[in-house]
């Protein structure tokens, strides 16, 4: 369950998660919603699958991921998105292709 | 070491380990019941939470399990399909157990099978939408398709075929009460899971007698 919690604290991982509720996604598809390297991308996916949050299935050149997540582990995952939940010194999350707020 | 057991995934181990904890339990209540140690009311009771324990253990773990993934259907509806039946029998088990808990019997019962039936409905119906838009071709190309290994979708197969048959088991001990009536429905619905079960021992087994 600590794995679990670690992969929730951080609100990368968590963005990562919301994209696969709608579909899964390639490694390439998920790392272009982030402004971040791939190989922090990929550390991220490490996390996840770890925890037993995420499936990964090779498919020719690319790696699909998909969601895994039981219904306790659904449920912390909303508490943790509705609580901003995060623990200190987890990375900022950086979305590309995300309109500024500002006017 | 290389066990047996290496080959399933963690989430179908907990599931598996979890069923035959539970299904152990129930065995020594009965037996403790039979030996006259505990009361039939007290039996019936610990029983009744021991079904929602178990409805809880697989509702939890169902969308971790996939059983839907390999079904060839669309693999976003078919996650979702399994999160909504994950659910539904999470909330159908919590319910249970407090009415099991808190209710007085007769109603505790009653009420367990009303809604057990109701979740058997929901996930048959949900499950039922899948398969048609499966059918009628309603998938997107650009989706990937998500599976499971064969041993672990197997092993999940047949896990999932014993909870229905226990599931729909205790719902008609708890809605019908004691008497021949129950006794008919018990031996209809042992020859009808006992039918179902060899169709899904045939399919499952197809592509071993087709080499």
């Amino acid at each position: 369950m600590n794995l679990v919690f670690k992969a929730l604290s951080d609100p990368t991982r968590r963005h990562v998660l919301e994209l696969l509720e709608k579909r899964p996604m390639s490694a390439g598809d998920l790392a272009e919603h982030f402004e971040v390297s791939k190989p922090t991308m990929s550390a991220h996916f490490a996390v996840l699958r770890e925890a037993g949050l995420i499936s990964s299935q090779r498919q020719g050149k690319s790696v699909v991921y998909a969601l895994q997540l039981s219904v306790l582990e659904d449920a912390l995952l909303r508490f943790a998105k509705g609580f901003g939940w995060r623990l200190q010194g987890a990375t900022p999350v950086k979305l590309k292709n995300v309109p500024s707020t500002r006017s | 070491m290389n066990t047996p057991l290496a080959r399933y995934s963690h989430p179908v181990k907990m599931a598996m380990f979890g069923l035959v904890g539970i299904s152990a339990a129930m065995a020594a209540v009965v037996f403790a019941a039979r030996s006259s140690a505990i009361d039939a009311a007290t039996t019936k009771r610990i029983l009744g939470l021991c079904v929602a324990a178990m409805v809880v253990l697989v509702g939890n773990f169902l969308p971790k399990l996939r059983p839907l993934s390999s079904s060839g259907a669309d693999p976003t509806k078919a996650i979702a399909t399994e999160l909504l039946a994950g659910r539904t029998l999470v909330f159908a088990g919590i319910a249970d157990a407090g009415l099991f808990l808190f209710a007085p019997l007769q109603l505790a019962r009653f009420a367990s099978g009303v809604i057990g039936v109701c979740a058997i409905a929901i996930i048959l119906a949900s499950v039922a939408s899948l398969a048609l838009r499966s059918f009628s071709g309603e998938r997107s190309a650009a989706e990937p398709a998500v599976g499971i290994s064969a041993a672990n979708r197997k092993v999940v197969v047949y896990l999932l075929f014993a909870f229905a048959y226990a599931f729909a088991c205790a719902c008609v001990a708890f809605l019908v009460d004691e008497g021949t009536q129950r006794d008919a429905l018990a031996s209809w619905m042992t020859i009808a899971y006992t039918v179902l079960f060899a169709v899904l021992f045939a399919m499952m087994n197809r592509g071993r007698s087709a080499r």
